[in-house]
């Protein structure tokens, strides 16, 4: 009984932890925000609000952070032309008017410049006949006078300058430091006003080109993520040119199931048919309690403790000494490659050849400074090894820390995340430059190259930083992917949809999201990515958008639970309750956010299901397979199930006819655990 | 302009000359003081405006001490003709975040000292 408690309280709590409600909008602010129109479209097509409860007026007043919206919905994005148009017309005017000021402070600065120097001349002009009066009478001289008067104006028009400066350049302006340079040798002509010449003459060129040439672009772009998966870009139509996806329906009776949502469910049977010979054998005694939690969650444990062992390795190889004896050996390498090459080849080919290789050597050092940038590893390690800990030696009552662990990991894990700052391509593409820069060699020449390459240090340091590379980017990965079993992690800022391409606002052409056409599940999570761009330059904040994926309205699905079934009558048996695994078709009603009525607060609260099951009972050990059939009751999209069956392999009532059970599904439970 | 640590005749010489203002620092030879010595030493170029970094606050008498400075990484700028102390502080008022002088500090410091 015990051990019955034991295994049930873990997967309430986990299921608790695993519907934890989340924040659903944000208050748009920037914009982009104001001018993205998000409307939702159930399969029935009724409009349905997410930028603002009302879709007929298209106000923005919300953006999703992230929103629900149905799994067979279409996600309709309009682009509030107007306002965006104002917008940026807004702020190329403020832009205009910042380039205007700087000009109007550049300007007055160069003529506080002049008049500085003016009277500092003069300044010197009057010490200079201080210097003909001795010391001890200077004082009351006139010649001291004189020059007093004169210091004070030159201090006066001195003080001006400094102030405008600080007004342009203040102590935390990034050319600050330019302009102190520079100003060591203020009083030098022409270096100061040269320097501000130049920079004068920069804010009128870029008045100029934004006063005429400004086209601002609108790029969109749409991710689709599930648990533990691949990010998958999602097709929107006048924004990129992905190609439109495959029509995988959702079966509102929950009875035809396609593309993913089938592998999923054959998935959570199979793991249904483990969860119950387990609990089983924990129930007649064959296994403990910690065996059997280590086997139901051994992906999860492998995971955590593959992740450590990964991070243990890397963290090895990234410590600065053991980076900095790469560098110097990649260094010789290079160097005795160069002159290997140089023997070999006529000193024109040789020079470029070295010229590339230097390339190499810099193309390196920065790749090492990337990957020096560790911060937050340790930390994580100490984490991750805790959770180990926790897992290896699994006891129920470790539970609360355990959740703890989790709750820190993902913090840590996001940190990681936000601060690992690799570039994936500088090694590819110097591999890809060095192949194009051979192929402009003779034949001849490339021939020994390629040769000589083949073979030396330096082809086996560099495929030693791939290597290191490759390791890394794929802890990264292990770290988001472990990181979206708890949660989904903000995206990075830099991930792009490489078919994407840029629309002129004035022609940007409104758009949707088809969810039927893509591999969504629900519990999966939806971005919408917008930024307004100037070349290559982002003008404005990036826009952000998220959507979940669930089922609203009717409908059914077939659910595969682990229960503990008890027969009404079982002649000659001890203990009457059994696990087993059990397949429901339960029935219920999703209400959607805005739906306020009675009962839709009912199935809210409650989470209500009822439906039909077969089980696949265990009473008679001599009997190779008993098949019951009944009806089970559910609340809370079935975390919690009963029922009530008849077993159809049964010859009369002790022989367990009739039966009871009370489980969980399976879906909420693998889903906090990470076994998918 | 220079380092004073046992012989303050240069001071004195300065002190003498109704024309000059000073901008006396005290610290050691690693320190901001320092730092902010030789900068000005590069970019002040007006020759009655002298800086002098004192290693060893014991050149000072007590009246020097109560109306310049009585401790280590501090600093005051002073005019002789009208005998004003303009300007007086820590020497971290002339460090930037960066954790450099500024020179633009410095003028400043030295404009007021000529107004005083």
């Amino acid at each position: 009984m015990i051990a019955r408690t034991g295994l049930l309280a873990p997967l309430v709590l986990l299921l608790c932890v695993s519907c934890a409600s989340k924040q659903r909008y944000v208050e748009p602010k920037t914009p982009l925000e104001h001018a993205l129109f998000l409307a939702e479209i159930d399969d029935r097509g009724t409009p349905h609000g997410i930028s603002s409860a009302d879709p007929d007026t298209k106000t923005v007043t919300r953006v999703p952070s992230p929103a629900p919206v149905d799994i067979s919905s279409r996600i309709e994005v309009q682009i509030l032309k107007k306002q965006l148009l104002d917008e940026s017309d807004d702020q190329v005017a403020k832009k205009l008017e910042v380039l205007e000021q700087r000009q109007k402070a550049l300007t007055q600065m160069l003529d506080s410049l002049t008049n500085f120097l003016t009277k500092r001349e003069l300044a010197l002009e009057a010490y200079e006949e201080t210097l003909d009066v001795p010391t001890n009478v200077r004082k009351q001289s006139e010649a001291f006078r004189r020059f007093d008067t004169r210091r004070k104006e030159m201090a006066q028009a001195e003080s001006q300058l400094i102030e405008q400066i600080e007004k342009v350049w203040p102590e935390d302006h990034p050319q600050r430091a330019e302009v102190e340079e520079k100003a060591v040798t203020l009083t030098k002509e022409p270096d100061f006003q040269q320097f501000l010449q130049d920079e004068l003459d920069h804010a009128e060129a870029d008045y100029r080109h934004l006063a005429r040439n400004v086209t601002f672009k609108l790029r969109l772009e749409a991710f689709l993520r599930s648990p533990g998966k691949e990010l998958i870009p999602v097709h929107l139509e006048g924004y990129d040119a992905l190609p439109e996806g495959r029509l995988e329906r959702r079966d509102r009776m929950g009875l035809v199931l396609e593309g993913s949502e089938r592998e999923r469910f054959n998935d959570l049977v199979h793991q249904a048919n483990r969860l119950a010979t387990a609990a089983e054998r924990v129930r007649t005694g064959e296994e403990s309690l910690n065996e059997a939690f280590r086997e139901i969650s051994s992906t999860f444990l492998s995971g955590v403790g593959g992740l450590a062992t990964d991070i243990i390795a890397l963290s090895q190889d990234l410590e600065f000494s053991r980076l900095d004896a790469r560098i110097r050996r990649t260094d010789r390498a290079i160097v005795s490659f160069a002159v290997q090459v140089k023997e070999l080849l006529q000193e024109e080919a040789a020079e470029a050849v070295v010229n590339l290789l230097e390339q190499g050597r810099k193309a390196i050092e920065r790749l090492s400074q990337e990957l020096g940038r560790r911060t937050n590893i340790a930390e994580l390690l100490e984490r991750v090894n805790s959770l180990r800990a926790a897992l290896e030696d699994w006891r129920p009552e470790k539970l609360p820390t355990f959740l703890l662990h989790v709750e820190d990991l993902q913090l840590k894990l996001s940190k990681v995340l936000e601060s690992f700052p690799i570039s994936p391509d500088i090694v590819a593409s110097l591999e890809q430059e060095i192949l194009t820069v051979l192929e402009r060699f003779p034949e001849r020449i490339r021939v020994t190259l390629e040769k000589e390459w083949d073979g030396s240090e330096a082809k086996l340091v560099f495929e030693e930083w791939k290597d290191l590379l490759e390791r890394t980017q794929a802890m990264v990965k292990r770290v988001e992917d472990l990181r979206n079993l708890f949660d989904f992690a903000p995206l990075p800022a830099g991930i792009r949809v490489p078919e994407a391409f840029d629309v002129a606002l004035e022609d940007a052409p409104d758009t949707f999201i088809d969810l039927e056409l893509t591999p969504r599940l629900e519990g999966d999570r939806v971005n919408l990515h917008a930024r307004v761009l100037d070349g290559d330059r982002e003008v404005s904040t990036p826009y952000r958008a998220s959507f979940d994926v669930r089922r609203f309205g009717w409908h059914a699905w077939m659910d595969p639970s682990v229960v503990l079934a008890k027969p009404e009558e079982l002649a000659g048996a001890q203990e009457n309750f059994r696990f087993a695994p059990v397949l429901s078709w339960l029935h219920t009603y999703h209400p959607r956010p805005d739906e306020t009525s009675w009962h839709s607060n009912f199935w809210r609260a409650t989470g209500f299901a009822g439906g039909i099951h077969s089980a696949f009972l265990n009473f008679d050990a001599n009997k190779e397979l008993e098949i019951g059939l009944g009806i089970t009751i559910g609340l809370w999209d079935g975390i919690l199930q009963g029922g009530i069956g008849w077993n159809l392999m049964a010859d009369g009532r002790d022989e367990g006819q009739t039966y009871y059970f009370i489980g969980s599904s399976l879906i909420p439970l693998l889903q906090a655990l990470g076994d998918k | 302009m220079a380092l004073i640590s046992q012989d303050r005749r240069p001071i004195d010489d300065a002190l003498r000359d109704p024309t000059t203002t000073l901008l006396i620092l005290s610290g050691g030879q690693d320190s901001d003081a320092k730092a902010v010595h030789d900068l000005a030493q590069v970019g002040i170029t007006e020759p009655w405006r002298k800086t002098f970094l004192l290693l060893d606050l014991s050149v000072l008498s007590e009246t020097e001490k109560e109306k310049w400075m009585n401790s280590e990484n501090r600093y005051a700028v002073y005019k002789t003709s009208s005998d004003k102390v303009a300007q007086q502080g820590p020497v971290s008022d002339f460090i930037l975040s960066s954790g450099k002088p500024s020179i633009l500090k410095i003028r400043s410091a030295f404009a007021k000292g000529d107004s005083a």
